[in-house]
């Protein structure tokens, strides 16, 4: 049969344990669903398909499957991982501090040029908020990350944060393209520190008219 | 209708030993000529014509809501599945982790299901009408027109 889409994305959600990762793409695992059978087994993964500036795009989105608690996420995991979203917790201090650490978890068993991407997801209620929106605005920028926070009980931009990810992704991936005709300088690599460039498309705010 | 072994508790735990032999009587190739969306959320979970075959037999399914307090699966008798190999030939699902040696399809939106089955054998991806609703003609064709 002929391929009926033009690109395929694969894409990761890291965090540590509780961090509502699973929750970002497992909306029905809170306990209201608890007598199902699906949300007692678990989800592996989900095939998406989304469509940009005319392309259909699919995405396989992997969970770490609470892998996280032993700390044996490594290279099998990323594995030709094109895009990372990672997840703190906003009511969680720690989950905040420790983005870093996969982060560097990240550089060192992940492609070099994986697209990253930072959430803080709100897993319970803002009365509750440990870590201000300011200081992950900051992280990415350090980062040279975007940056969105989440709510997937209420499932507030969580569209948006696959959408952004698969976007850049997509860019890159033309870029690359494009480089052949020895047009674009730069590298295309995720930039580890160097902040500037990526500033710019911060919260650019595109509506996904396209769902 | 299933096969006549005697193992009643899942005809999905049989093997489908050999793929030439015994799943002919079955197994037809044919593909699905509606596109299927999911019950609960209208969601697309496969278009039409993107899967390969039909299986044309009885296999259980777990139910999707579960009595508590219940030490086994429940499960129904589901007859009829569209089958295709490529998982990427579906625009929405989710695969399950493995329970008891089985891995389900739900929908990739709401994750209600399940609505088919992985074979373990053959890793035949199964999706069963019967858990699914078919996307009306008029909405079909505005699908296409906004591929």
């Amino acid at each position: 049969m002929a391929k009926t889409y033009d690109y395929l994305f694969k894409l990761l959600l890291i965090g540590d344990s509780g961090v509502g990762k699973t929750c970002v793409l497992f909306r029905f695992s809170d306990d209201s669903f608890n007598n199902s059978f699906i949300s007692t087994i678990g989800i592996d993964f989900k095939i998406r398909t989304i469509e940009l500036d005319g392309k259909k795009i699919k995405l396989q989105i992997w969970d770490t499957a609470g892998q996280e608690r032993f700390r044996t996420i490594t290279t099998a995991y990323y594995r030709g991982a094109m895009g990372i979203i990672l997840v703190y917790d906003i009511t969680n201090e720690r989950s905040f501090e420790n983005i870093k650490n996969w982060i560097r978890n990240i550089e060192e068993h992940a492609a070099s040029d994986v697209e990253r991407m930072i959430i803080g997801n709100k897993c319970d209620i803002e009365e509750r908020r440990e870590v201000s929106r300011d200081r992950g605005e900051q992280l990415a920028i350090e980062y040279g990350t975007k940056f969105l926070e989440t709510s997937a009980k209420a499932n507030l931009n969580i569209d948006e944060a696959f959408f952004t990810l698969a976007r850049d992704i997509k860019s890159k991936m033309e870029q690359n393209e494009m480089r052949a005709g020895g047009s674009v300088s730069n590298t295309g690599r995720v930039n580890v520190g160097g902040s500037g460039t990526q500033k710019k498309s911060f919260f650019s705010n595109w509506s996904c008219n396209l769902l | 209708m299933s096969s006549s072994t005697n193992s009643q508790p899942s005809a999905l735990m049989q093997p489908s030993k050999s793929p030439t032999e015994s799943r002919s009587s079955v197994v037809k190739v044919e593909t699905n000529e509606s596109t299927y969306i999911c019950k609960i959320c209208q969601t697309v979970v496969i278009l039409k014509n993107m899967t390969t075959e039909y299986l044309d037999e009885e296999r259980d399914l777990p139910l999707p809501r579960q009595k508590k307090g219940i030490d086994h699966t429940q499960t129904e008798p589901i007859r009829g599945f569209f089958g295709v190999k490529d998982m990427f030939a579906f625009e929405n699902v989710g695969f399950t982790r493995s329970s008891e040696g089985k891995r389900y399809l739900v929908c990739g939106e709401c994750e209600q299901g399940p609505v088919g089955f992985v074979d373990p054998v053959t890793e035949m991806n199964y999706v069963s009408p019967e858990r699914l609703d078919v996307l009306p003609d008029v909405a079909a064709a505005a699908v296409e027109a906004g591929k």
